[in-house]
């Protein structure tokens, strides 16, 4: 594999990136802490968010973001009704649900499918096996054919370079026949391996959640409400305010987002929106995953039989 | 052209498996930078602070960073595909491979269109010939009782001048008198003899020139057709209403010269037959890819057919050309040089001795009918692409 000097600086430059908003946690926790120590980069960024914050709330962005929800509800209408039917009850293809393969219509494994209805690989699994099969058959007869043809020329040719020429052939074919008949054992274990992985990692999220209060969804009064709710779980010595939602997951983050998108906020807006164009990438990624691990599998015994034929002859 | 063993080894499975297995293992990549992002945004959302505004700064700055992050997935994946050299199609020498396949396959089809050459020729000649037949008032097996194409042929220099009535006139009645024939202009007589001369020299081409000359000028002077009353050949076809006539002896002149023609072209395309297929196991025997094989057999076959050409157009009158001395169109000349280009281009299918092993070709010709579909199809396959991820 040759990594150019390009290549090498792309990637340096993307784990600068990475490291320049993560590694400096404790002048974000400064942000956000009371406790922490006001170092001046943090107090200047607290200042600024603060600004961006304030300008979306004001009436003339209100009806600029009232246009915008229209935007951002018909999307999510959209990708609710194509999904709900599809989902298991999960109605809402979020990102971590998507990638920690809670979503069944995601899953690629068409050796070992989930038992999800909806599954493209559920549903296509007759066809899918057929295929497979007469790919395997064709590259049998391909492998017969390429064993008749080594063999004549192994018999035939009188130089010994040639010769070793073709016995190395006959070692490469038996090789392909080796992986033609475990190549779905190879797969399998790819799928399983990956499976493995990603439940160990979504079992360990499983307990991150947020918060919002859902009175900031309602519209025009949702600040007062929300106000009003604040005070009174003060008066009675409350310790969560009336309202408050737990939501978990990235999932929980756009519609803590989407609530107050809807309250009028045009940052919030903004932000939901792109989270939202966010999770969209996400799902084509996945779909696009999907059947090309579909036609990569199918396709398999095919590719065998080519290379070998390439090799060999 | 032989490829090293190491060259062959970064094949097609390779490329497959390592596409696969990164499609796949994308996932739990993917799920170990959520995981990774999740647990910061508990961070900071774990840090709460109580103000009167809609949006809390620290949401501002759980924005911020979930943007960022789901970023950072999504452009992972094509980070990755790049460190790992998964390229744009499925395999690193696919494209390569597929542009042999392709290059291999267009020699093929225009090697097997030379191949049918001959059948589609022959249909060609034979409607020619028939066509000036009927002209002639002649069929091929004589129903008119005028004996066949072959019979007459032999006789084409008896039959001007000839009292050819009876033997040789379609519907004609008893045998009349010898066949009149009106007199030709001097300069229509001047090309015909310059005709005769060209062809007995040897200059095909010099002699259809004169001949298409002397036609045009005949047409353009009228000579009627000749023939007496109950004899003498008829043209059947041609005395349309102001369509000038040639006479019996013109008619049959530009008769001969069709079958001669067509009998040369009929040659040369069975010979370039002959060429093509001697070009194909030639390239086979060069090479050990068909592909590159049928590329080279094209390349070979057109001066395997040029050779034989020549020595078919100038073969028809080595007997004449001996005469003048000429050695460029000698027999021996033309065949030293045409065995000496073959013995060149086979040398890998010969033995030790330097004779041709017919065993060798054979399986090499049988080998060639085998792959050949087999790249073909593989070029198809190859050439669909599998894209990865684009910029989303």
């Amino acid at each position: 594999m040759e990594i150019n000097s390009k290549r090498i600086a792309k990637i340096i430059f993307i784990m600068l990136i990475l490291l320049v908003i993560f590694i400096p946690i404790s002048d974000v926790l400064g942000v956000t802490s009371s406790t922490a120590a006001d170092t001046e980069t943090a107090q200047e960024f607290k200042g600024f968010l603060a600004w961006m914050l304030k300008i979306g709330t004001g009436p003339l962005t209100a009806a600029i973001a009232t246009l915008l929800n229209i935007v951002l509800i018909i999307v999510f209408m959209l990708l609710y009704f194509i999904f709900s039917p599809i989902s298991a009850g999960l109605a809402f293809p979020f990102p971590d649900q998507v990638i920690f393969n809670k979503i069944g219509f995601f899953d690629p494994n068409f050796i070992n499918p989930t038992d999800v209805g909806g599954s493209p690989v559920l549903i296509l699994q007759t066809l899918i096996k057929n295929l497979y099969y007469t790919g395997f058959v064709i590259a049998g007869a391909v492998f017969v054919v390429a064993a008749m043809t080594i063999g004549i020329k192994l018999a035939l040719s009188t130089i010994a370079s040639e010769k070793a020429h073709y016995k190395q052939a006959l070692v490469t074919w038996v090789t392909g026949v080796f992986l033609l008949f475990t190549t779905h054992f190879i797969m399998l274990a790819i799928f399983t391996v990956n499976e493995s992985f990603v439940k160990i990692i979504s079992d360990a999220t499983t307990n991150i959640k947020f918060t919002f209060q859902w009175t900031e969804a309602i519209p025009l009064i949702g600040n007062s409400v929300t106000n009003i709710l604040n005070a009174l779980t003060g008066f009675f010595g409350g310790t969560e305010p009336l309202g408050v939602v737990p939501v978990y997951g990235y999932g929980g983050l756009l519609i803590k987002f989407a609530s107050a998108a809807l309250g009028g906020d045009l940052v919030a807006s903004i932000i939901c929106g792109i989270l939202l164009g966010q999770t969209c990438a996400i799902i084509v990624m996945y779909l696009k995953r999907l059947f090309y691990s579909i036609i990569l599998g199918i396709i398999a015994p095919l590719i065998i039989a080519a290379d070998i034929m390439k090799k060999s002859l | 052209m032989a490829k090293s063993d190491g060259e062959k080894g970064k094949g097609l499975y390779e490329n497959w498996l390592k596409n696969f297995t990164i499609n796949i293992m994308t996932q739990s990549f993917h799920a170990f930078l959520l995981m990774f992002i999740l647990k910061m945004l508990s961070e900071v959302n774990s840090v709460t602070t109580q103000t009167a505004t809609h949006l809390e700064t620290n949401d501002g700055i759980l924005a911020v960073l979930s943007i960022v992050g789901m970023m950072g997935i999504i452009k992972f994946e094509k980070l990755i595909k790049q460190l790992f050299g998964i390229g744009e199609s499925l395999s690193g020498s696919l494209q390569a491979s597929g542009m042999e396949a392709f290059q291999g396959f267009k020699a093929a089809s225009k090697l097997s269109g030379e191949i049918t050459q001959p059948f589609k020729k022959s249909r060609e000649s034979r409607k020619t010939m028939n066509k000036l037949g009927t002209n002639l008032g002649l069929t091929p097996n004589g129903e008119n009782g005028t004996g066949t194409l072959g019979k007459y042929i032999k006789g084409i220099g008896n039959v001007a001048g000839a009292g050819g009535g009876a033997g040789a006139g379609a519907g004609g009645g008893p045998g009349g008198g010898p066949t009149t024939r009106a007199p030709l202009s001097n300069r229509t007589q001047e090309l015909y003899d310059k005709m005769k001369d060209a062809k007995q020299n040897g200059d095909m081409d010099l002699y259809r020139a004169h001949r298409d000359h002397a036609v045009t000028q005949m047409k353009s002077e009228k000579i009627g057709a000749g023939g007496g009353p109950g004899g003498g050949a008829q043209t059947s076809g041609n005395n349309t209403g102001g369509t000038p006539k040639m006479t019996s002896q013109q008619q049959v002149e530009q008769y001969n010269d069709s079958v001669l023609e067509n009998r040369q072209d009929s040659r040369k395309k069975w010979l370039n037959s002959a060429g093509t297929l001697a070009a194909l196991s030639m390239g086979l025997g060069a090479t050990d890819t068909t592909a590159n094989a049928l590329t080279i057999g094209n390349i070979l076959n057109d001066p395997i057919n040029a050779a034989g050409n020549r020595y078919i157009e100038h073969g028809e009158n080595i007997t004449a050309n001996k005469s003048t001395g000429d050695s460029r169109y000698d027999e021996k000349t033309v065949s030293n040089a045409i065995k000496d280009g073959f013995t060149r281009a086979t040398s890998n299918m010969r033995n030790g001795d330097g004779k041709l092993n017919p065993v060798k070709i054979t399986v090499a010709a049988a080998t060639s009918y085998v792959a050949t579909p087999y790249n073909a199809a593989r070029g198809v396959l190859k050439s669909s692409k599998v894209d990865n991820v684009d910029n989303i």
